[in-house]
């Protein structure tokens, strides 16, 4: 399994975050290789809701599916997803005014990714680079 | 043959367009960077000594870089209406968190000190035009833009491995 974690301070308080991040659907704005969320079969935030994505990754489209696995209205949002092995978890915190948000992902290099780019250490990097991304963009998306 | 090959190339966008099921976007950033390379191939080889008359060359020369500077900031749209672009555009926005005021076919992203706004045009046909005007390179207008071009397919089908 890699890791990715990044922590940042959003202005926003945590309760706004941790709502705008449980709607599965805002999810391609701020990351980037996520093309799409489809077929969200309920809400979100209760456990076992089900959707499907579509996921760019080292320039190989895989599509698959995620389930919610977690959720604490104002503190942390969680899901599972098959297809890429992966588990991704969101936690707030009130931090000066705003929100400490903190993402883990953690997943596996699919093998149809490692076929085409042989190096699972250069995969690895693209998604560190692309969770950096991920972390800007939510910034953006709740500066004023 | 340069020209044979252009007309081509059109003919072949043109038809992969036509033959799309979904709304496909072609970005005028594109066509405009094509239009740029057909006038500089044909430059160097009128310069190596190609036999093509120059009035002819220079008009065609003239028209390519004025279409390109005409649709640089937009994208064309086909497989969509007016209704349905313009409702994906304030989805988009919404989607991220975005500021803007409504008016008519015009979407103005509101941010301080720039400016940028949307236009939601009809062509004839299932064909729209999405206008880019301001400054697009502040955060949320560029997230806006790189977040519309995930709701559109592009010219060329993406290459998809569907696991499990």
């Amino acid at each position: 399994m890699v890791d990715v974690k990044r922590s940042l301070h959003v202005d926003a308080d945590p309760a706004r975050v941790i709502e705008y991040i449980s709607d599965v659907s805002n999810h391609p704005a701020f990351i980037p290789p996520l093309k799409d969320v489809t077929n969200v079969s309920g809400d979100p935030k209760q456990l076992g809701t089900k959707w499907e994505w579509t996921f760019t990754m080292a320039g190989v489209q895989l599509k698959g599916h995620a389930e919610t696995v977690d959720y604490v209205a104002g503190t942390r949002f969680s899901f599972r997803t098959s297809g890429i092995d992966s588990t991704f978890k969101y936690e707030v915190e009130p931090d000066g005014g705003g929100s400490r948000l903190t993402a883990t992902v953690s997943y596996e290099v699919p093998e149809g990714v490692l076929a085409k780019v042989a190096d699972r250490a250069v995969v690895a990097r693209i998604n560190e680079g692309e969770a950096d991304h991920a972390v800007k963009n939510l910034q953006a998306i709740f500066s004023s | 043959m340069l020209l044979a090959s252009y007309v081509f190339l059109v003919a072949a966008v043109a038809g992969a367009l036509r033959l799309a099921r979904e709304p496909v976007a072609l970005k005028g950033r594109v066509v405009s960077a094509l239009n740029v390379a057909y006038v500089a191939v044909g430059a160097a080889l009128q310069l190596s000594g190609a036999h093509f008359p120059v009035a002819l060359w220079l008009s065609l020369s003239a028209l390519a870089l004025l279409t390109g500077w005409l649709v640089d900031r937009s994208w064309i749209l086909v497989h969509t209406d007016q209704a349905k672009a313009s409702a994906t555009v304030a989805m988009s926005l919404a989607r991220l968190l975005v500021k803007a005021q409504v008016d008519g076919r015009v979407y103005r992203i509101e941010a301080p000190a720039r400016s940028a706004s949307i236009t939601v045009i009809a062509w004839p046909g299932p064909v729209v035009v999405l206008k880019f005007d301001g400054d697009w390179h502040q955060n949320k207008a560029r997230l806006t833009r790189a977040y519309l071009a995930k709701q559109f397919r592009g010219v060329l089908p993406p290459v998809v491995i569907r696991l499990p």
